[in-house]
């Protein structure tokens, strides 16, 4: 089992999963790292998701709209949309982190520190405030 | 963001799954195999009290929405 190269603020490849099928790894896609529990062998990460998708319309907490200028400072190629609002733990293997083995480990950038914070403030807001309104897809299992 | 972004663009844009509308839910996906995965957080070298405190608090409220079902 590998150790764990996640840190928060990392945007790596992984495969997160889809709706319709939440427990599967889905198609190879950016997700952003929001908290890592541990540098261990049998880690896991939470992610959360991204797309290029703009968003328009008034912002729903937990939602960013990255620029440009700062989509570069990141790593990224292009503004992007990053949703805290859906989010998924994975266990870090292969299965969902296809590029775990390789020498980067499939890490294309990093959020600065503040925003780092604030991301894991928003959603920590979420979680706390709106524990009605979650939903739960999966048999974590 | 999809894979082609960083290759050379093969999806359209609009192949990227659609954003949850306003006011939609928190979505937690929850994977197979997950709860057989760290259950503990580490505490960062020269981490605060107060830090180590927030992610703990994070951790410990998305592990109980993944035990819940």
């Amino acid at each position: 089992m590998s150790q764990n190269p996640y840190c928060a603020g990392d945007f790596v490849w992984t495969h997160f999963p889809e709706r319709e099928n939440p427990a599967r790894p889905g198609p190879r896609h950016v997700g952003y790292v929001v908290l890592s529990n541990s540098t261990a062998p049998g880690s896991a990460v939470l992610v959360a998701f991204t797309t290029s998708r703009p968003w328009n319309g008034p912002r729903p907490p937990g939602l960013y709209s990255i620029d440009r200028e700062t989509a570069a400072s990141m790593g990224q190629s292009r503004p992007f949309t990053l949703d805290l609002r859906r989010i998924a733990p994975l266990p870090v293997t292969g299965a969902w982190f296809p590029d775990l083995d390789t020498p980067n480990h499939g890490i294309l950038g990093r959020a600065p520190e503040r925003l780092r914070l604030e991301y894991q403030a928003a959603l920590t807001e979420l979680a706390r405030r709106r524990r009605e309104n979650i939903e739960r897809l999966g048999p974590g299992r | 963001m999809d894979d082609t972004q960083h290759q050379t663009l093969l999806r359209p844009d609009d192949a990227e799954p659609e954003l949850a509308p306003f006011g939609a839910p928190l979505h937690i996906a929850v994977p197979a195999g997950l709860l057989d995965h760290a259950h503990t957080v580490d505490r960062e070298p020269g981490e605060s009290d107060e830090r180590y405190q927030a992610r703990c608090d994070l951790w410990a409220a998305v592990l109980d929405y993944a035990k819940r079902g």
